[in-house]
C-alpha cells in the first residue's frame, strides 16, 4: 500500500484531536502545542519515510537476486515458532540455521572496512555502505562467459575467443548471501543469469580474523585449477532447505527456489504446509495433545526407526552421486524426511560397492580411486560433513542399534557439536556396551580417567579432515596396524602416542587383543608413525600429523618439545592447508606463542620464519628425546634421516572434497 | 437576636460576558466525559485484546509469523497502552471530583490533552503495526511520541493540581 495512505490516516487521527478540543482550540496554549506537534510530526514523518523507502528498496533488490522462496509444500520456519517456541529457539541458536544467510550487519563477520585483497592477479576492493556490503571486482559474468568460450574452443566446439582486453571489465557487486558462521564465512555476489550467485573468491577465517582465498582454505593441490563456484548448483544441495536449482538448460538462466536459506525446521521434519494448515484449528491441536500420538501431518525424526532417522541427516551428511543431472536441476532432491534415502535419484556413495553398482558410470566403476579425494582407500570417509557415510560402514548402525540421535540432539544440546547431554564421554557407548562400565581399565589397558580410556579416542579418532582441522571419524572402528599400512590412515594409538612407531603399536595390540602382527619395514618398526606421516606422508597425512602435534591429549602422552622442529619443517609445505594447521599447532607451544607467520606469505617469507622457528626449537636441547622421533640423546635432530624421509615425501596431487 | 433578615443590596443583572478564549467546562461535565471516555476506551481495547487472542488461538501467521515480529509488538503495545490509558481516564475523572482548587484553564487543558493522548498513542502503535517495512514500523508510529508528550502534559497538570494545598 502506498505511503500516502498512511499520511492520510495520520492526518485524520491528528485532526481528530483538534476536534476533541471543541472550542478549546481558540486557547493560545492549546494552539501552540497543537501547531508545534503538527510541525514535529511532519518533519519526523518525512525523515522516517525516507529511511523506510531506502531500506525497502535495498531489501527488494536483494530479494530479487537471491534464491526465491518455494511456496507449494513448504512454509518456512517463520511459521513454526508460534506453536514450537522452545524448538524454534534451540534451532535459532544452531549453526544449521546460519549456514546460509542474507548479508546484513548482524550476519557478516568479515572485515569490510575499505579493505583491498589480491588474488590470481586481480584486486578486490571491499567496502560497507550503510547496511550493505560491496566489492569491486572483475565482472564474474564476464569471467564465466570467457571461461565457457575457452572451454568450447578447447573441445573444438567453437573458434578461439577474442583476445583478453588489457583492462578486464570491473564492476561493483553487492554481497548478497554468506555461508558459514562457525569457523569461517564465504560470500556470494549476484550474476546476470537470473538469481545466480557467484562465489566471492575469499573466505574470512574467524580464528585468525583474516581473509584467505577460497582455494587456500581447502586441502587442495596448489597446481590445480582455481575454484569457480556457483551457489545455485553446488552449495544449494545442503546449505539450504529443499533447494531446487531450476536452471533453464537453453538460456542458462537460474530461477532457483529454496524453502529457506540455511538448514531449517523442514529440512528434518519435512514440508509442513499440511501440518500448519491442519493445526490452525485449536480443537484439533488439543485433541492431538490429549491423544498423545505422533501427528501424522509432520515427521519427527526422533520417532522414526534408527535407519530412517539417520537418513534424515544422511540426506546432507552423506556423499551423493547425482545420476540424473536434469532431474536434479528441475526438482532438487526428491528425498523427504521419513522416506527411504536409497529411493532418491542421487545415490549415496559407498566406495566398496561402487565397482559392482551399475548406477555409477563405467569410468568410475573401473577406477574407484577417482573417489579417493573423499574416501580413504578402504572406503572410510576422509572429509568432514559426511558422517552418514561413516555410520553406514559401522556395525552398530548396521545392526539397527545406532542412529545419529544416539549421541546427538538437535534441540537439547550445545550448538558446537550438538552432542546430547552426557554424550561427551563414555556414556555414549555405555548405552549399548554397558559391560565396559565395570571393566574399562581392563579393556583399554589405560587408567580409567585417562584419555586412553575415552572410547571416542580409540574408536572414533580424528582421521577426518575439514575446515582446516582434524575431526573425529564417524565410522566406529578398532585401531589396526594392517589397516594403516594398507590405507595410509593413521591409527588411533599412534595419533595419541605420537612418539611411538607402528611396530610398538603392533606389539601392544598383539599383546592386549591378540591382533595379528604384520610385517613391517625398518622405518615402520623403529620410527614414530607421526614423524613418518609428517615427513613422508601425503598432504592429508601431513595435515593430520600436524594437527595431532597440537592436540593436548597427544602432547600430554608423548611430550611437547620434540614436535616443534617437525611443525617448523611443515611451515614450508607445498599445501597451504598443511602450513596453516602446522602453524596453529606450533602456536600452542609456549615458546612459539609470539611467532608471527603468514601461511599465505611468499616462499621466502615462509622460509625465513621456518628458520627462526627451527632456531627456537633447538635453542636448548630438547627434553625427553627418543631415537624413535629422530632426536639424538644430545637433543639434536638426526638431520640425515630427517632429510632422507623429507625427500621421500608423497607428492601425489591431493584434493580433499569437503 | 433579631429574626429580621437584613435586606441585601440588590445588584443589577450582569450583562452577558463574551466567551473566554478558553471557555471553562463544568467539572461535573468533565468528570462525566472522562468516565465515559475511559470506559469506552477500555471496552474498545478489551475487544482488540480478544481479537489478538483469537489470532493466537487460530495461529494466524500474518500476526504470529516470525517476519511479523514488528506487527505483533506494535499491536500488543497498542492493546496495552489503550487499556492503560482508559484506566488513566477513569483516574482522571476521580481526580476531577476530588480536587477542588484546580484552575479552569489548566483543568480543561489537561482534559483535552489526556483524551488526545488516549487516541494518539494506541492508534500510533496500531498504525505502525498495520504497515511494516522490513522490521520497521510504518509512519503511524510517529503519533506515539506526540501522544506521549501530551500524556506527560496531562499527568503533569493533574499532579500539580493534586499537590496544591486545599486552602
Amino acid at each position: 500500500m502506498p505511503m500516502w495512505t498512511e499520511w492520510c490516516l495520520l492526518a485524520a487521527l491528528f485532526i481528530s484531536t483538534l476536534l476533541l478540543a471543541g472550542r478549546q482550540w481558540r486557547s493560545v496554549s492549546f494552539l501552540a502545542v497543537f501547531c508545534g506537534a503538527a510541525l514535529l510530526l511532519i518533519g519526523m514523518g518525512f525523515t522516517w519515510q525516507r529511511h523506510l523507502q531506502r531500506s525497502e528498496s535495498s531489501n527488494r533488490e536483494l530479494r530479487e537476486k537471491v534464491p526465491h522462496p518455494e511456496k507449494n509444500e513448504y512454509v518456512s520456519s517463520a511459521n513454526c515458532r508460534a506453536c514450537h517456541p522452545d524448538q524454534y529457539a534451540s534451532w535459532h541458536r544452531s549453526f544449521h540455521r546460519t549456514m546460509t544467510q542474507l548479508a546484513a550487519p548482524e550476519t557478516v563477520r568479515g572485515d569490510f572496512k575499505n579493505v583491498v585483497l589480491k588474488f590470481d592477479g586481480d584486486d578486490y576492493r571491499l567496502e560497507r555502505r550503510g547496511k550493505e556490503f560491496w566489492v569491486e571486482m572483475v565482472d564474474p559474468d564476464w569471467k564465466l562467459v570467457r571461461a565457457l568460450q575457452q572451454q568450447a574452443y578447447e573441445t573444438g566446439k567453437a573458434k578461439a575467443p577474442p583476445r583478453e582486453p588489457v583492462q578486464r571489465p570491473r564492476i561493483w557487486k553487492r554481497i548478497d548471501m554468506l555461508t558459514g558462521s562457525h569457523n569461517m564465512q564465504a560470500y556470494w555476489v549476484a550474476g546476470e543469469f537470473g538469481n545466480q550467485q557467484f562465489s566471492f573468491p575469499f573466505t574470512f577465517i574467524f580464528e585468525d580474523q583474516r581473509w584467505a582465498p577460497r582455494d587456500e582454505v581447502f586441502l587442495k593441490d596448489p597446481e590445480a585449477p582455481k575454484l569457480v563456484q556457483v551457489w545455485n548448483g553446488s552449495c544449494i544441495r545442503c546449505h539450504a532447505t529443499a533447494g531446487k536449482p531450476l536452471q533453464d538448460p537453453k538460456t542458462s538462466i537460474f530461477k532457483t527456489e529454496v524453502a529457506e536459506l540455511g538448514i531449517a525446521c523442514e529440512a528434518c521434519h519435512g514440508p509442513a504446509y499440511q501440518h500448519v494448515k491442519s493445526n490452525q484449528q485449536p480443537l484439533r491441536r488439543y485433541a492431538q495433545h490429549a491423544r498423545g500420538h505422533a501427528d501424522p501431518t509432520i515427521v519427527n525424526p526422533a520417532r522414526l526407526d534408527s535407519r530412517r532417522s539417520t537418513e534424515v541427516c544422511g540426506n546432507c551428511h552423506g556423499v551423493k552421486f547425482i545420476r540424473d543431472q536434469e532431474d536434479w536441476m528441475a526438482h532438487g532432491f526428491r528425498f523427504r524426511p521419513g522416506g527411504k534415502l536409497e529411493d532418491d535419484a542421487p545415490v549415496v556413495i559407498r566406495l566398496a560397492k561402487v565397482p559392482a553398482d551399475p548406477r555409477f558410470p563405467e569410468e568410475v566403476r573401473k577406477q574407484p580411486e577417482v573417489l579417493h579425494g573423499t574416501f580413504w582407500p578402504d572406503g572410510m570417509i576422509r572429509v568432514s560433513g559426511r558422517e552418514y557415510n561413516g555410520l553406514l560402514e559401522t556395525p552398530c548402525y548396521q545392526r539397527g542399534e545406532m542412529s545419529c540421535l544416539s549421541c546427538h540432539s538437535m534441540h537439547k544440546s550445545d550448538p558446537d557439536d550438538q552432542l546430547a547431554a552426557q554424550m561427551e564421554g563414555n556414556q555414549a557407548c555405555y548405552q549399548c556396551h554397558g559391560k565396559y562400565r565395570q571393566t574399562l581399565a581392563q579393556h583399554t589397558h589405560h587408567p580409567e580417567k585417562s584419555s586412553g580410556s575415552l572410547c571416542y579416542n580409540c574408536h572414533m579418532p580424528h582421521t577426518t579432515y575439514g575446515l582446516l582441522k582434524a575431526i573425529r571419524s564417524h565410522q566406529v572402528s578398532n585401531p589396526s596396524v594392517p589397516t594403516t599400512l594398507q590405507t595410509g590412515r593413521p591409527n588411533a594409538c599412534n595419533l595419541c602416542h605420537l612418539d611411538k612407531s607402528l611396530g610398538w603399536t603392533a606389539t601392544q595390540l598383539t599383546q592386549w587383543y591378540g591382533a595379528p602382527k604384520p610385517n613391517l619395514t625398518e622405518d615402520d618398526q623403529n620410527t614414530s608413525a607421526a614423524v613418518l606421516s609428517a615427513l613422508r606422508g601425503d598432504a592429508n597425512q601431513r595435515a593430520l600429523a600436524a594437527w595431532h602435534m597440537g592436540w593436548t591429549p597427544a602432547l600430554e602422552t608423548s611430550g611437547r618439545d620434540w614436535v616443534t622442529p617437525y611443525l617448523s619443517q611443515l611451515l614450508t609445505d607445498r599445501y597451504s592447508a598443511v602450513r596453516y594447521v602446522a602453524y596453529h599447532s606450533l602456536k600452542r607451544q609456549p615458546a612459539f606463542v609470539n611467532l608471527k607467520y603468514d601461511y599465505l606469505g611468499t616462499a621466502e617469507e615462509r622460509r625465513a620464519v621456518q628458520e627462526k622457528a627451527l632456531q627456537l626449537a633447538f635453542a636448548r636441547p630438547l627434553a625427553n628425546t627418543k631415537s624413535s622421533v629422530l632426536i639424538n640423546s644430545d637433543g639434536r635432530w638426526q638431520t640425515n634421516k630427517v632429510t632422507k624421509l623429507w625427500l621421500q615425501r608423497d607428492e601425489r596431487p591431493m584434493d580433499l572434497l569437503e | 437576636m433579631s429574626n429580621a433578615v437584613k435586606a441585601q443590596p440588590t445588584r443589577a443583572p450582569q450583562k452577558p460576558v463574551a466567551p473566554l478564549s478558553h471557555p471553562a467546562v463544568e467539572p461535573a461535565e468533565l468528570l462525566r466525559r472522562h468516565l465515559a471516555f475511559g470506559w469506552w476506551t477500555i471496552l474498545i481495547f478489551l475487544t482488540i485484546g480478544l481479537v489478538l487472542e483469537g489470532m493466537h488461538g487460530l495461529k494466524v501467521q500474518s500476526y504470529l509469523g516470525v517476519h511479523q515480529e514488528t506487527r505483533r509488538l506494535m499491536w500488543t503495545l497498542a492493546h496495552a497502552h489503550g487499556t492503560l490509558l482508559g484506566v488513566i481516564n477513569l483516574g482522571f475523572a476521580y481526580t476531577l471530583g476530588t480536587i477542588v482548587r484546580w484552575p479552569d484553564k489548566s483543568r480543561n487543558f489537561a482534559s483535552v490533552v489526556l483524551r488526545a493522548a488516549t487516541i494518539l498513542m494506541p492508534a500510533g502503535f496500531f498504525l505502525g503495526g498495520l504497515f511494516t517495512y522490513s522490521g520497521d514500523p510504518g509512519l503511524g508510529i510517529l503519533l506515539v511520541p506526540v501522544g506521549g508528550v501530551l500524556l506527560f502534559m496531562a499527568v503533569f497538570a493533574a499532579a500539580r493540581a493534586a499537590a496544591r494545598p486545599k486552602q
